[in-house]
């Protein structure tokens, strides 16, 4: 069956020979023979608790993208319902639930909060979830910065054209275009999980996402509000009829296309991320393609430290004799389905629109008119199958297809989700390996129901939310999770504006960098540990806030309020023999555990004591001022209705709890949750 | 509630034993030097053509075109230096010349990027290794705010959080002064008491989880040379400094480092991936990367630390003798290394030898001259000489992430 060589294609021959043994024999049959539990005419070649027949057992459930049974999932212990419901919450809808709603978790069962997981994904921050948290994996808001698609659009797009150099300030729609092209493929990420389309549709859906600019420019005949996107077919892109390669030289004589959408895939903000030229090859897309969608990642897949000799001798197409082409007879393949797509991420852009062939290759005498890929190169396909670039469906649309179809398909969904639901990575040089055990037999779980319940994305989102990956009780040891979860500037945001109803947009823009966030252009990974710098933003924030956030809530009547809603401003503590030793009196007392609840979670409520020491404190710090007339400038509202002697008691209350604030919001439990 | 472990409790104590700002001197662990290094690593994010610029070819006749300016230059010489003449490389060899050394020919041993970008900057190819600035900062500087600085990418190998540098700094620095600086945010008192009651509190109810720890350091830092080095950066020269990203980042990080906030600073220059159009993107980018170099010096020497700084640049891996199809370079094992330091014994000199068609030789390790009882220089070899040079390769993060030279250079003697 193997045959034996030292060349990565005797290598790739055998694996392909295996893995097609696994999947047509199943998962059992392999491993059952290796331990002799079905015999085979001979010993058990490897012992069932062996390191060998563990790394067997791991390789077959890969191939398969069954979860490799023979490893037992460790239990833990939960946090309890109303915690998971609080988390998930700010998570998914960008708030913090209601007090009431977490009171029912009390009672409630692991079906009612499925059921309240569920019903956080029909609030409109859902959206903003899918969509930032598909960008961490696409990073296509790079666009925002990088303007790359400017050529293209000038150059193939007429309306676009035109539309740019009517426009008084160009560069101001350019800004605007580049911002909306930025989101089209997050927003087809999040149309079809908020539709309830199967989850593979966002590699084969036949159109791509349009909001006010693009729905003109592609042509689509529909009026879109800025901000909204809708699904439609790009029909404004043009190729050339002469021997000049762009339509832009004469807008006359040039054609439509028939542009060939397959999700995300063909879609030009993606295309742009990963950049080709004419010896990449679209090698990064297609790089980026098994990362993003199958989830391998294929740089790490192979010895990567390689002799000298080997890589002193490539050319473009990399010989199958090298070890380079273990990997790369996989990656060229996957290249060649985009090979309509040019290096300005537009559909045949050459001249007469015949293909996306680089001009220099057509020099060559590799080239015959009529081409569309490199000859020197491995046909389109995925692996096993290769594309019939001859089909009216383009390769792209094709690839599309065996994604949707590839056993690892699911595998790839979760682990592009996992870091933006658990805040960590789905794998880990630093983990040990039966660490990573554990993670990948999860996920493998995690992908099976997940193909098995039809893609239902929902469905799997609840699944990973109701699972210890995310519900273990850091407090208690276990595989899962150790730490509660720094909180991201997004989140961070969310649940500020959720307890207090203010929204600082520094945290999102100025600080954005220095609280561990992305641009997607500078910087692509998040900075998932807390630093002194970050203290500095939530001291900032916290502090320049703190007056708003009491003074606005008091404001408000009793019942309105989202703060105070066990106390008024001008509460006088009681007092027994002077302020300096007041008793804080069970009113207080209820005020203060309620912001404990709210903005630290219910499980600290042990720490009453301390914060009313605490407020004592600063009532005596705000007292003191008082009477030594230092300015303070935090200041009841302009015509504040008091009686004049309530005044005074109310600017000590006032000061006391702002600074109280500011170190609810400075706690550990707050910036993690 | 998991406990605090006693060994974790003194840790954190002790960074409340961290004296009032007495400049960085003072401030780092005991057992280093006294005047620490300060130590920047810039990247040449995508692969630089050292044959454009440190380690410069001229064409040989009959062979294929190495270097299009070698149509009709020469190369150029600064001090015992040897550059090509594109871009900024003559401005920037003759004003650093004496500060310079160039190792050349060292083996990526990979064309890809993740793989070189991780040995390039980790010296090892194992995923999960620290980047040199990491460890060092790790090793000597754990107790400072900010101990190691980046933009861009990192790895930190779960040592320590490194401190992101972009945005706006300013408010961040006053802590308690208003934007419009007239008055404080909150009043004095509260603010001491909020800072003292934070840390009392977080000591009472910690354990031994990774976050916890984080913000338990966070809040325990000594961070009061953040005024000294707004105020630095604030009364700095500009000179003929651009004021860019690039060039404000590696000024704070300066400013920083004599302020005692940080040790380390990684930061990467993109755009060096040069597959088509190389001459002038090349050259774009490696006056990019030298100015970047030149900005640190100039900072650094009105911050009187010059003395004290160690500047890399590297990249992944290099670029190939010959122009592809289209006026582009495309990836190529053997790169170079520079490291500047001023005022050392042991710069202005170029080790390591590669061919004509810029491939290396192997190196005596004694002599440091080419020889078959040598091998050819890889980056854990480069690594290796870096962490003795900075004192760390005995230490204990150190010591988790073996190099495994094979042999051992030095390149600082």
């Amino acid at each position: 069956m193997f045959t034996s060589g030292l060349y990565s294609r005797v290598e790739k021959s055998n694996l392909t020979l295996l893995e097609a043994f696994i999947r047509e024999n199943g998962a059992d049959y392999l491993t059952g023979k290796v331990i002799n539990t079905i015999p085979h005419g001979g010993d058990a070649q490897l012992a069932a608790d062996s390191l060998g027949f563990s790394l067997l057992t791991d390789f077959v459930s890969q191939v398969t993208g069954v979860p490799n049974t023979k490893i037992t999932l460790p239990e833990t212990v939960n946090e309890n319902r109303a915690a998971t419901l609080r988390r998930a919450s700010l998570l998914l809808a960008g708030k913090i639930p209601p007090a009431a709603a977490l009171e029912r978790m009390e009672t409630a069962t692991d079906e009612d909060l499925r059921d309240a997981i569920r019903q956080l994904m029909n609030d409109s921050n859902f959206h903003n979830f899918l969509t930032t948290g598909a960008n961490d994996q696409l990073q296509t808001r790079s666009l925002k910065q990088s303007y790359n698609l400017s050529f293209a659009l000038e150059n193939y797009y007429p309306w676009y054209a035109q539309l740019y150099f009517e426009t008084p300030n160009n560069f101001a729609y350019l800004s605007q275009v580049s911002a909306e092209l930025a989101e089209a493929p997050l927003e087809l990420i999040a149309w079809v999980i908020e539709h309830n389309r199967p989850y593979t549709e966002i590699v084969t859906a036949p159109f791509g996402m349009v909001s006010k600019h693009s729905a003109r420019f592609y042509e689509t005949d529909l009026t879109v509000k800025q901000g909204e996107f809708v699904p439609a077919q790009n029909f404004g892109q043009r190729v050339s009829n002469t021997a000049l390669r762009e339509p832009s030289h004469n807008w006359n004589n040039a054609s439509g296309v028939a542009y060939p959408h397959s999700g995300v895939l063909t879609d030009i903000a993606f295309l742009q991320q990963f950049p080709t030229t004419a010896t990449n090859r679209n090698r990064a897309r297609a790089r980026w393609t098994y990362q993003l969608f199958l989830g391998v990642d294929i740089e790490n897949s192979a010895a990567r430290n390689i002799d000298s000799s080997l890589l002193t001798n490539i050319t473009v197409r990399v010989d199958s004799q090298i070890a380079c082409a273990i990997c790369h007879e996989r990656l060229d393949a996957v290249a060649g389905a985009f090979q309509n797509f040019s290096d300005r991420s537009v559909y045949k852009d050459s001249s007469y629109g015949r293909d996306s062939l680089a001009e220099s290759y057509k020099a060559t005498n590799y080239y015959r008119l009529g081409d569309t890929w490199y000859n020197n190169m491995p046909a389109a396909g995925l692996e096993r199958l290769t594309f019939d670039t001859a089909a009216t469906e383009d390769p792209a649309q094709q690839l599309g297809k065996a994604l949707a179809a590839d056993p690892r398909f699911a595998q790839g969904a979760v682990k592009f989700w996992w870091p933006a639901i658990f805040g960590t990575s789905p794998e880990s040089a630093q983990l040990n390996d039966a660490d990573n055990k554990i993670r990948a037999t999860s996920i493998a779980a995690f992908a099976q129901h997940f193909r098995e319940q039809g893609f239902d994305f929902k469905t799997l989102l609840t699944n990973m939310i109701m699972s210890p990956w995310f519900r273990a009780d850091p407090e208690k040891i276990n595989p899962y999770r150790q730490d509660k979860h720094l909180l991201t500037p997004e989140e961070l945001y969310n649940k500020t504006a959720s307890l207090t109803g203010i929204k600082d947009p520094r945290l999102l823009d100025d600080w954005n960098l220095l609280y561990g966030g992305i641009d997607s252009y500078n910087v692509e990974k998040r900075q998932r540990d807390f630093t002194a710098m970050m203290m500095r933003v939530a001291g900032r924030l916290a502090a320049s806030n703190a007056c708003a956030m009491v003074t606005q809530d008091f404001a408000r009547p009793a019942q309105a309020r989202q703060l105070f809603t066990d106390i008024e401003l001008d509460a006088l503590p009681d007092a027994t023999t002077a302020e300096q030793t007041l008793q804080i009196n069970t009113q207080f007392t209820k005020q203060l555990t309620t912001l404990i609840e709210r903005f630290w979670g219910a499980s600290h409520v042990s720490r009453t004591a301390e914060l009313v020491d605490l407020f004592t404190a600063l009532r005596a710090n705000a007292l003191s001022r008082q009477q030594n007339n230092v300015q303070d400038n935090c200041n009841l509202p302009a015509g504040s209705v008091l009686p004049p002697e309530a005044m005074a008691t109310a600017q000590v209350n006032l000061a006391a709890w702002r600074s109280l604030l500011v170190l609810l919001m400075t706690d550990y439990h707050y910036l993690h949750e | 509630m998991r406990n605090i472990s006693r060994r974790r409790l003194l840790q954190t104590l002790s960074h409340l034993s961290v004296p009032p700002l007495l400049g960085l001197t003072q401030k780092v662990k005991a057992g280093a030097p006294e005047k620490p290094v300060f130590f920047i690593n810039l990247q040449a994010s995508g692969g630089w053509d050292v044959a454009s610029f440190c380690d410069p070819k001229m064409n040989v006749a009959g062979e294929k075109i190495v270097n299009n300016w070698a149509k009709t230059s020469e190369l150029q010489t600064a001090g015992n230096l040897r550059f090509a003449p594109i871009g900024n490389n003559q401005e920037f060899f003759n004003q650093h010349y004496q500060k310079i050394l160039v190792i050349n020919g060292v083996n990526a041993r990979t064309n890809v990027h993740a793989a070189g970008r991780l040995s390039s900057l980790t010296g090892s190819d194992h995923n999960g290794s620290p980047s040199l600035s990491v460890l060092y900062a790790a090793e000597r500087a754990r107790h400072l705010p900010m101990p190691v600085m980046v933009g861009n990418s990192f790895e930190t190998a779960g040592l320590l959080a490194p401190t992101q540098i972009g945005g706006n700094i300013d408010e961040l620095i006053a802590l308690n002064r208003a934007s419009n600086k007239n008055h404080n945010l909150l009043p004095a008192d509260d603010f001491e008491l909020l800072q003292n009651w934070r840390r009392q509190s977080a000591v009472k109810q910690g354990n031994d989880s990774k976050n916890w720890q984080n913000y338990l350091a966070a809040i325990n830092v000594d961070d009061s040379g953040f005024p000294l080095c707004l105020h630095y950066y604030e009364t700095l020269e500009q000179g003929n400094v651009v004021a860019n990203r690039v060039h404000n980042a590696i000024k704070f990080a300066l400013c920083a480092f004599k302020a005692g906030l940080g040790l380390a600073f990684d930061f990467s220059i993109g755009g060096f991936d040069t597959h088509d159009k190389h001459d002038l993107r090349m050259a774009n980018c490696l006056t990019q990367l030298t100015d970047a170099a030149t900005a640190a010096w100039f900072f650094a020497e009105q911050l009187a630390i010059q003395d004290q700084l160690l500047l890399m640049m590297e990249s992944e891996f290099g670029r190939t003798p010959f122009y592809n199809d289209v006026a582009g370079k495309d990836h190529w094992p053997y790169s170079s290394v520079m490291i500047m330091k001023a005022n050392a014994s042991w710069t202005n000199r170029v080790i390591g030898q590669t061919t004509p068609d810029c491939r290396g030789t192997p190196l005596d390790p004694k002599s440091l001259l080419p020889s078959s009882q040598g091998v050819e220089l890889q980056p854990k070899h480069l690594h290796g000489a870096l962490r003795r040079y900075l004192g760390i390769a005995n230490g204990a993060y150190a010591q988790q992430f073996p190099l495994k030279e094979d042999l051992q250079y030095n390149f600082f003697g």
